[in-house]
């Protein structure tokens, strides 16, 4: 076989192993400084539903605007019907407050559109950025709270180009 | 050079008509699995209890 084209292809393969070392090593440092959680390829699919003592909901709403990112933040509703919807340029989520369950307080997270390029979520680590910060936050209210997941029936739209 | 011209545009235009009507068969094939997936899903782990959100950031 050609020298060339075997020196080639070792390079090549080289440089797409030497990005992809880079790309876990980003990653792994995200997790490790706190700011995401490792989480399934298709995390965004699902609903999460946090169960709590009740939180003071200026608290919640103190917590929420401490967001960063560029992800901007809508409030709407009462203290007791809280709601919070979350917004960027590829995708959107809400935080709502629901009825109680068994004495506990409800919140339910869940991303309500996102844009894909070739079948993969385009702002895939700022979605778990944001939901890992929503999570801390209900883990700093309560320490004792439970979190159920809910798949959640969503309908794609492919453009033509 | 005007039938070359024709055929361009008349290639174009199938090419859009199938592509619009094709995903669009795609995306409700495609929709109507995931609601299926979605019903399952949901009906496995309909009396889980949770977990503890602390446990993730351990």
């Amino acid at each position: 076989m050609n020298t060339g084209l075997i020196l080639g292809l070792v390079i090549g393969f080289g440089l797409l192993g030497l990005a992809i070392g880079i790309g876990l090593l980003g990653h792994k440092k995200l997790v490790q400084s706190g700011q995401i959680v490792s989480r399934d390829t298709h995390f965004m699919e699902k609903a999460e539903i946090f169960i709590l003592n009740e939180p003071d909901p200026a608290q919640v709403v103190e917590q929420i605007k401490t967001i960063s990112g560029n992800v901007g933040i809508h409030m709407k509703g009462s203290s007791v019907d809280q709601w919070f919807k979350f917004d960027t340029s590829g995708w959107e989520a809400k935080l709502e407050k629901q009825s109680p369950e068994n004495g506990k307080c409800v919140y339910r997270f869940q991303f309500t559109h996102w844009n894909t390029y070739r079948g993969m979520p385009e702002g895939a680590l700022a979605m778990n950025k944001l939901l890992t910060a929503v999570e801390k936050m209900f883990v700093s209210f309560d320490h004792e709270t439970v979190v159920k997941t809910e798949a959640v029936n969503f309908n794609t739209k492919t453009k033509l180009f | 050079m005007a039938p070359f011209i024709i055929g361009i545009i008349v290639t174009g235009i199938i090419m859009v008509i199938v592509g619009t009507i094709g995903n669009k068969i795609v995306d409700k094939g495609e929709n109507a699995l995931r609601k299926k997936e979605v019903e399952k899903y949901n009906a496995a782990h309909k009396d889980d209890k949770g977990e503890r959100l602390a446990d993730r950031f351990k």
